[in-house]
């Protein structure tokens, strides 16, 4: 068989490949993005798009009219209170059935609340204020509650965030740098939100391309011009600026809770170890005492889910991370770990809503 | 330098690129040799001059040897094993055995800084190997250092082998460098072959076995069990990964490199595991140890004595760590019982093959515990858990383990099923056809949407 046969069967076989691929990613790997480009937020997700994803559990999704992961909102509980909770990845938990998430459950288990789930990846709290503008309106909440989980004080770091202030030092405005993933909307929206196989690979050689920048090779070390080494996201050299980094997140809670009723909660991350051991990873054994000042500074009431994670996992010797398609005890909460956010959100945060003259709580 | 890293990539295309521009086949040799200096100096230069000078005392005592008859013949080849030997005790087992000695004696000592050169133990196994054919009078001393230090520096096989003996290889070299567009397109898929065994499943399985290795204390039996399959999966599918993309970085290059593994888990035996497992090392401690004992010549109780010592020294080379002894010693009983099995003594028994197939392979599976975990308490541990014995109470069946076993034993049944013509079907024979296209294209495709972000190492590289 001449050369040219045989690499004219390979075009025909690459062509079925990228059609077979495409209709293979939807099914077992991703959809394609439900993301666009919004210049306050970054990206926002698109209002009713089906996402599905299998990195971590494996869950298909449709979004209401808000791009949030909830059912639409409708009108509130006759004498029931509307509570927003904004946050990352942990609270939209694009990762487990809607009505298994911790504000579905928070919701079933107390009567007369509406949680309202307003969670986006890597959603920072240098985006809390542009969020809370965004869905404020359409929909009223009585509450608002400001989930952080790890790494967030580190996204606010990276954010490289300027907060604006009145002459009497009251905090205005916030801005920030533009991510990876924005620039990756704006530059490859509209493929990404045709091709579930483009998203996937997208995501993948950016994962990639941080990989050999950071790693020890010699295009890595060529690409950061001869530097030894570069930090990499969680690992141990990671650090945090703290006091920089708690004054801005303390100026950025009194802005967002200026004039209304809002709670702060931290969902740290764990390492699990046998015995029902855990000790925090390096990221939240950073930023949980950053928080904790900030939230001091700012007088504002945190609720901080360490304890409760500890009493679960002591108990049960179940991690509250991982899922059968990802590491166990690593990434995001997985059902049981939602189970016991909603319990622990249920025992701890909504006593403290029902008085909107709360004070600060650590 | 992994062959799955993107420096590799970009050093081979350099080679290949170099390759097709300098055409005289001479310097085209002297070009993959120097490639072959700059790989191993990728890791470490340092240790390039040790691989040289391992090169250059085989080479030298090769000739004397050869020309040397009675004592003065031994003295020479003495001398030579010693000097292989000795460099692979000194960087390799030096700290052991001083720690060892100190913990039996009780005293207190610091481990030497010592840094484990890259590929010792392959390099010097191939050095002892060589002496001792030319010493038997089995191959021929190599009069050109050229081809001598190539045949010691040849990249592919020069991290983790296979262990390629001057028989295999030195006619090869000897002849002019060409590429040959069949072996090219061949060595392609060979490549390929091993990247998605590599980068595709025991990368994958990699993750489900160091967790459940480094913590197993938290997991349950079924776990447990998972974990140990996985591991059972992963050190294949990793080391004929390896061997695979060395066969086939070698085949582009025009050269033809021994295959390491036949389909070991389909063995109906322990003897039959040793030959299909790491082929070219049992081979080698087959023919330069079991055989210099006196293999099976003197008696069934040195024969059983032979075994097991061979099988020690083959859990040693792996690593300077009694884990690896104890595993090969399992290794050794095992061939030794299978033996005893055997003999008219117990009256030769046999077995139905499934049942032959389930121990042998629970057996090699379960002996992987030991060579994978820690350090002995760890493999208490596991064992301890896999009986039902275990505190842990986390259950994990991570489902991407669960499917690439399943594709694993499927692949194995499909082999151990097949008749030959469609084994036949099923390999290389028309490179450029739909079948092989297809192939090409969907292990790309498996690598490029299955591999997990970041580089491994070969579990062989520590060896």
């Amino acid at each position: 068989m001449s050369l040219k046969l045989g690499v004219a069967r390979l075009l025909v076989v690459v062509s079925a490949a990228l059609v077979l691929g495409e209709i293979l990613a939807r099914l077992v790997l991703t959809s394609p993005s439900v993301q666009t480009f919004d210049p306050a937020l970054g990206y926002a997700n698109l209002p009713h798009s089906r996402t599905f994803q299998s990195r971590e559990g494996f869950q298909h999704l449709i979004l209401n009219g808000l791009g949030l992961n909830d059912r639409e909102i409708g009108l509130k509980p006759a004498g029931g209170e509307r509570v927003l909770f904004i946050g990352d990845s942990t609270t939209f938990s694009a990762q487990v059935a809607r009505p298994d998430n911790f504000t579905s459950r928070l919701e079933a288990m107390t009567p007369g609340l509406d949680a309202v789930n307003a969670g986006r990846d890597a959603l920072g709290p240098q985006q809390w204020a542009a969020m809370l503008d965004r869905l404020e309106k359409p929909v009223s909440p009585d509450a608002v509650v400001f989930v952080m989980s790890r790494g967030d004080a580190f996204d606010l770091q990276e954010a490289r965030t300027t907060i604006a202030h009145d002459p009497a030092g009251r905090p205005l405005s916030v801005r920030y740098a533009e991510g990876h993933e924005e620039g990756l909307q704006k530059a490859l929206g509209p493929l990404l939100r045709r091709s579930a196989l483009v998203t996937y690979l997208a995501r993948r050689g950016q994962s990639v391309l941080t990989d050999t920048q950071t790693g020890d090779s010699w295009i890595g070390r060529l690409s950061r011009h001869g530097g030894g080494s570069a930090v990499r996201r969680n690992s141990a050299a990671d650090d945090l600026d703290a006091d920089r980094v708690a004054l801005q997140l303390a100026d950025i809670m009194r802005l967002v809770s200026q004039n209304r009723r809002a709670a702060f909660v931290y969902v740290p991350s764990f390492i699990y170890g046998p015995d029902g051991q855990m000790t925090y990873e390096h990221r939240s054994l950073l930023e949980r005492p950053v928080i904790a000042r900030a939230a001091r500074l700012a007088g504002v009431p945190l609720i901080d889910l360490s304890p409760d994670f500890a009493a679960a996992y002591r108990q049960t010797g179940r991690p509250l991370t991982g899922f059968n398609t990802s590491k166990l005890g690593e990434g995001h909460l997985n059902t049981y770990g939602h189970t016991v956010v909603a319990q622990a959100l249920h025992r701890r945060l909504v006593p403290l809503l029902g008085s909107p003259a709360a004070g600060a709580q650590n | 330098m992994l062959f799955t890293s993107f420096d590799f990539l970009v050093f081979f295309a350099v080679l290949i690129g170099l390759l097709v521009v300098v055409r005289p086949p001479r310097a085209r040799s002297w070009i993959v040799l120097a490639f072959s200096y700059l790989f191993y100096a990728a890791w470490d230069w340092r240790f390039l001059s040790l691989l040289l000078a391992c090169s250059l005392w085989n080479w030298g005592l090769g000739l004397l040897i050869e020309k040397a008859e009675g004592r003065a013949r031994l003295r020479w080849t003495v001398l030579a094993v010693t000097l292989n030997l000795a460099a692979l005790g000194y960087f390799k087992y030096a700290n052991f055995f001083i720690l060892s000695f100190a913990k039996l004696l009780g005293v207190h000592v610091g481990a030497l800084a010592i840094i484990l050169p890259l590929g010792i133990s392959f390099f010097t196994f191939q050095g002892v190997a060589y002496v001792l054919d030319v010493h038997r009078r089995e191959h021929a001393a190599e009069k050109s250092l050229f081809a001598f230090l190539f045949f010691k520096a040849f990249f592919p096989q020069l991290i983790a082998g296979p262990i390629v003996r001057a028989d295999d290889f030195m006619n090869q070299v000897e002849r002019p460098f060409r590429f040959n567009r069949p072996m090219m397109i061949m060595g392609f898929q060979y490549f390929l072959v091993g990247a998605v065994s590599k980068l595709v499943f025991a990368d994958n399985l990699a993750i489900c076995v160091d967790q459940i290795f480094t913590k197993p204390g938290m997991f349950d039996a079924a776990t447990l069990w998972l974990g140990v399959m996985a591991y059972t999966g992963q050190i294949f599918t990793d080391f004929f990964g390896y061997s695979m993309m060395a066969i086939g970085l070698a085949r582009i290059l025009g050269y033809r490199l021994p295959l390491n593994f036949r389909m070991p888990y389909t063995s109906l035996s322990i003897q039959e595991f040793w030959r299909r497992w790491h082929i070219t090392l049992s081979n080698w401690l087959r023919d330069y140890l079991y055989i210099s004992l006196g293999g099976n010549r003197k008696g069934r109780v040195r024969t059983y004595a032979n075994l097991i010592l061979t099988m020690l020294v083959g859990g040693l080379w792996h690593g300077a760590n009694w884990n690896f002894v104890f595993w090969g010693g399992l290794h050794g009983a095992a061939l030794a019982l299978n033996r005893l099995w055997s003999t008219p003594w117990l009256g030769g028994r046999k077995v139905g093959r499934i049942a032959a197939w389930a121990v042998t392979f629970l057996f090699v599976s379960l002996a992987w515990v030991p060579f994978r975990a820690a350090d002995f308490h760890t493999s208490w541990i596991i064992l301890k858990g896999m009986a039902g014995l275990g505190e842990g109470r986390a259950s994990w069946p991570y489902a991407p383990a669960l499917v690439l076993l399943a594709l694993l034993a499927t692949w194995h049944l499909v082999f151990a099923l097949s008749p030959r013509w469609l084994k036949g079907r099923l390999g290389f024979r028309k490179p450029l056809g739909w079948l092989a296209a297809a192939v090409i294209v969907a292990e790309i495709a498996a690598i490029a949407l299955y591999a997990p972000v970041g580089q491994a190492p070969f579990i062989y590289f520590q060896f």
